[in-house]
């Protein structure tokens, strides 16, 4: 029998014992859980981005199929592979689809995009333009034909689209040069007075030959004429070239081995060679460039079978042997750009498979300066929401740049407030006042960043547009007018201040100041005209050279610093109220005024508080999207200036992720994005939290209450 | 006899039966088929010029087939290939066409290309502050104000309103504040590569998320200048004119836009997910019997839009297999 007094108690105790365990489990596995959650935010942003610097590669087909008897032309359609036959037959997978043309023999074909009609050259100098339905799909009845030379073969052709139709241009093998301008219903024929080796044809009649060492350019127009727009030599004979995307952006391959990238010129006056060459495969003479549809890049293949994978602005991002070591008859690849197939002179076709998903990214692209398609100088940009032709640019650092100088600016505005409060609450005021103004300032915190955004894009910024002098006239005044309502308020009579109710001492500061910023705020129309000529902006534009934009790094300064003041307030004051009393105790007691305890005895000992609090601010400032979203223009620029706008990573990140393809390479770029904030506010909270606790400790050896 | 009572008894019922079955069957189920109602949610994802328009239409869907809803997200035309490509939506609304990257993405996807249906036709405004004395611009002025290239022209750039000719006391010395609308917009992509050729924006253009953003922020700041869609002027900004090659200067009027004389035209588009050969699904049928048709229309040009000519709706309707317009009517009348 168990005794009644006992047993009920010992039960009891194990109930007790075993909630406290289930507790302290609970407790265990939810600090484990957000502990692990964070970690799953970073590994899942980690590998998010991982493939961003992954090498590129170009796979051959182990077994290279024979084609079909005598395939002279192969190209991809995005329904499978096609096959034009010398005798003017086309093959697709299931056998012959249709015949082109009986007599006259294929000679050469433009190469395979989409959206572009299907040009093929005959040998007696007649071309056969066959057009495409919306799906990409030729036309095979509706071919047309149009003579290009009196009677020479045609040996190479290049298509492109103008407004109202295509143009083409085409070589024969003596090097004559003649083109065909397309406007809707007929086609005007344009023969060259140059001779060229080779032919590379861009968008809008800009046509550009070599013939050796010399580069030309010409400019054919819709009514049939044709004028040279610029000339440039080089060092080595020209033995390739070929447009990129967009046509801005030329590749020439020399017979030394060379490869450099020719940008148009911003004033449209020609060509001009980027200043360094691109890695190259060997000394032998380039052979085929072979521009691939996306992403800039491009195939290059030597003399010497090797094969490289290049893009404009990364540079090589591969290298290899190439399938046989003689030229293909073609070289083609499919309009996404990422299957090639080779047709060796032996009739065999190779399969390659192009892998470079974000070939565009590399550190150089990130980090460093590029010259850009249109640009004269080597520029630091942000563009990589880039649609049609237009070149993605995609350099971090401007983001990063406004990153900074939002939090730099709300630093500068919140932690002389936050630390000036802070101070004034631990040291100077009584518990009872402190316990009052610590939740309120505490309390600002619940302000939602869209709503301090939204107050300060659509009204302090208009204001502070309009009232500019006055702005700065009260960051003049109101510091300065506080000091000098203290001196005052030290000057007067101590029997005024026997008179005065309590809350005196706050009505004494308040009533003058506000006194103050209205004055300032009235007299500054007179100043500005009496000193600036009645208009500060111009006035600085002209003298200072400082552009004011409306949304500016001064508005979100204000705004960010004051949703950073109750973090770093609540952070500050708790250092400096946990500060031993017996410290400041003991310098009193030895005649240290409270300004000498203050600055002597406890902001030392508070410093390394302060310095957790400053960088905690600093962390949430630079992680704050709405309010940078919505006070600032989102302009990626890299000037330090008060007055101009800026874009942050997170606000960056808030506009382009919802546009951007999931698994691109724009969408692993914003999430690099996200990875380098989550890193940075990472150590800096770490960091501050590990100074916080050392400083604790610290206090503990003094025998404070921690 | 009483076999054939019997007959008749058995065989009665079960002939009648089947006579009102068929009667029934040939009469009602057609009936029932038609008064059987529409319900259903549907979704749309894509343009914020659009949005407006979206949601009258899901109105006026609504109040032909009450039990059907259309659910709206409107945060930009860049939002809407990667939903259609990943099939969370069947349609999405573009304001401008789909670069060859998002196209490429979709048949990547499901194996087909998308199906580009214009709805109504806007053009890209400009709007400055209603006391700025500027009427008109140049094309080459524009790509001046708005682009760090120059892919169109080749004017010196534009920092003061002076050096737009705008000589007013007070405004030649004045500089020059630029809004537009944020990446994912249509506006943003089609003046990029309409009125800048392809080029780059200036840096230090205001990038404000929504058209009447940029309207409400030029009307706010005198030396503004921004673009948006048609269909948002207030009291507080004014229109300025485009000058065509001819140098005459071309206001979005509701001719201009039509016939093209207005330079910055585009067609707004949704774009349909519909695999070659299928027909439409009925909700998105009945929706675009809307969009397509006269009601429709009207509701284009009540939003500040203009609407399609008649030649290019036909067309449309073609595409998606919806009845020629001339039946719609009639049947809509009877």
């Amino acid at each position: 029998m168990t005794d009644p007094f006992v047993s009920p108690q010992r039960a009891n105790r194990r109930a007790r014992q075993r909630l406290d365990r289930l507790a302290s489990g609970a407790i265990a596995a939810s600090g484990i859980g957000v502990v692990a959650a964070v970690l799953a935010i970073g590994v899942y942003l980690t590998l998010a981005v991982l493939p961003l610097f992954e090498d590129a590669s170009v796979e051959v087909d182990a077994e290279p199929s024979p084609a079909t008897s005598g395939a002279s032309i192969v190209w991809l359609a995005e329904d499978g592979e096609y096959w034009l036959s010398a005798n003017g037959r086309v093959f697709d997978a299931q056998g012959e689809v249709t015949t082109l043309t009986d007599e006259p023999r294929v000679t050469t074909v433009t190469e395979a995009s989409e959206t572009l009609p299907l040009a093929v050259g005959l040998d007696n100098g007649e071309v056969s333009v066959v057009p495409r339905d919306a799906r990409g799909q030729p036309r095979w009845s509706q071919a047309t034909r149009w003579r290009l030379f009196a009677s020479a073969p045609v040996a190479a052709l290049h298509l492109q689209s103008t407004t109202h139709g295509w143009a083409l241009a085409g070589r024969d093998a003596d090097g004559q040069v003649a083109a065909l301008w397309h406007d809707g219903g007929t086609a005007r024929r344009i023969a060259l007075p140059d001779r060229a080796e080779h032919l590379a044809l861009g968008r809008e009649g800009h046509l550009v030959m070599s013939q050796g060492t010399r580069l030309t350019s010409w400019k054919l127009s819709p009514d049939g004429s044709v004028a040279p727009s610029a000339r440039a030599e080089t060092a080595a004979p020209i033995t390739a070239l070929a447009f990129l995307q967009g046509s801005r952006t030329l590749v020439v391959g020399d017979a030394e081995g060379g490869l450099r990238r020719w940008r148009q010129r911003p004033d449209d006056q020609g060509w001009q060679a980027a200043e360094t060459p691109y890695a190259a495969l060997g000394e032998a003479p380039v052979r085929r460039l072979l521009a691939l549809p996306r992403q800039r890049l491009w195939l290059a293949l030597d003399a010497d079978g090797r094969l490289g994978l290049y893009q404009a602005m990364s540079g090589q991002r591969w290298q290899g042997v190439a399938p046989e070591a003689s030229l293909p008859v073609t070289l083609s690849s499919d309009a996404r750009g990422n299957r090639v197939r080779w047709l060796s002179e032996t009739g065999r076709l190779y399969r390659l498979a192009v892998e470079a998903p974000h070939a565009a990214v590399s550190t150089a692209t990130l980090w460093m300066p590029q010259t850009y398609e249109g640009y004269a100088s080597d520029e630091w940009r942000w563009a990589a929401a880039a649609s049609g032709d237009a070149e993605p640019k995609y350099s971090l650092v401007p983001l990063a740049w406004g990153t900074l100088k939002a939090a730099a600016w709300a630093m500068v505005f919140a932690v002389p407030l936050a630390l000036g409060a802070a101070v004034h609450s631990a040291c100077y005021m009584s518990t009872r006042q402190r316990a009052r103004l610590k939740p309120a300032i505490e309390l600002m915190e619940a302000l939602p960043g869209v709503v301090i955004g939204f107050v300060a894009g659509l009204l302090v910024a208009p204001f502070v547009e309009q009232h500019l002098a006055g702005t700065l006239a009260l960051f003049i005044c109101v510091p300065l007018g506080s000091v000098a309502c203290g001196w005052l308020w030290r000057r007067l009579p101590a029997r005024w201040e026997a008179r005065l109710p309590p809350v005196g001492v706050g009505v004494g500061l308040i009533v003058p100041l506000a006194l103050l910023c209205w004055a300032a705020l009235s007299v500054s129309p007179w100043l500005e005209a009496w000193w600036f000529g009645g208009d500060l902006r111009a006035w600085m534009q002209q003298t200072l050279g400082w552009d004011y934009a409306q949304r500016n790094a001064l508005i979100v300064g204000m705004a960010m610093g004051l949703a950073v003041i109750p973090t770093l307030y609540s952070l500050a004051e708790e250092a400096l109220s946990g500060v031993p009393r017996s410290l400041a105790e003991g310098s009193l007691a030895l005649g240290a005024t409270r300004a000498q305890t203050l600055w002597r005895v406890q902001l030392p000992a508070a410093a390394p508080g302060i310095l957790a609090a400053v960088m905690i601010g600093a962390g949430r400032a630079v992680g704050e999207t709405m309010i940078v979203l919505m006070a600032t223009g989102n302009t990626p620029l890299m000037s330090p200036s008060l007055f101009e706008g800026l874009r942050s990573l997170a606000a960056n990140l808030a506009i382009e992720l919802p546009e951007a393809a999931v698994g691109g390479t724009h969408y692993r770029l914003l999430l690099l994005g996200a990875l380098l904030l989550f890193v940075f506010t990472f150590v800096v909270n770490t960091l501050a939290e590990v100074v916080r606790w050392r400083l604790k400790r610290r206090y503990r050896r003094y025998g404070a209450r921690a | 006899m009483k076999a054939l009572m019997n007959a008749i008894r058995t065989s009665r019922p079960g002939a009648l039966g089947r006579c009102v079955a068929v009667l029934l069957g040939t009469l009602l189920l057609p009936m029932l088929a038609m008064a059987t109602p529409l319900s259903g949610t549907l979704g749309s994802i894509g343009s914020d010029t659009l949005g407006g328009l979206m949601i009258q239409w899901g109105e006026r869907l609504t109040a032909r087939h009450p039990q059907v809803r259309l659910q709206v997200q409107a945060s930009g035309s860049g939002t809407a290939p990667p939903a259609l490509a990943e099939g969370v939506t069947r349609f999405g609304a573009m304001s401008r066409p789909m670069t060859e990257a998002e196209r490429g993405e979709f048949i990547a996807r499901q194996g087909y290309p998308p199906v580009a249906v214009p709805v109504a036709l806007d053009a890209l405004t400009l709007f400055v502050h209603r006391d700025n004395p500027l009427d008109s611009l140049s094309r080459a002025q524009v790509e001046a104000l708005f682009a760090d290239t120059r892919f169109c022209g080749h004017a010196p750039s534009i920092e003061r309103w002076g050096d737009l000719g705008v000589d007013a006391p007070g405004w030649a010395s004045r500089g020059i504040v630029r809004f537009g609308r944020n990446t994912a917009s249509g506006s943003h992509a089609l003046f990029k590569q309409e009125a800048l050729c392809g080029g780059d924006f200036r840096r230090d253009v205001n990038e404000v998320p929504g058209s009447s953003a940029v309207v409400a922020a030029v009307g706010r700041s005198r030396e503004a200048i921004g673009y948006a869609g048609l269909g948002y002027p207030t009291a507080m900004v004014k229109v300025v004119a485009l000058r065509d090659d001819r140098g005459t200067p071309r206001l979005p009027t509701h001719d201009n836009v039509v016939s093209g004389r207005y330079p910055l035209t585009r067609p707004l588009y949704l774009y349909v997910n519909l695999a070659p050969g299928e027909s439409l699904p009925p909700l998105e049928r009945a929706f675009f019997d809307l969009v397509l048709s006269p009601e429709g229309q009207a509701v284009v040009a009540r939003q500040g839009f203009v609407p399609l000519p008649e030649s290019r709706l036909a067309s449309a309707r073609r595409a998606l297999r919806l009845p020629p317009l001339a039946d719609v009517t009639q049947s809509s009348s009877n």
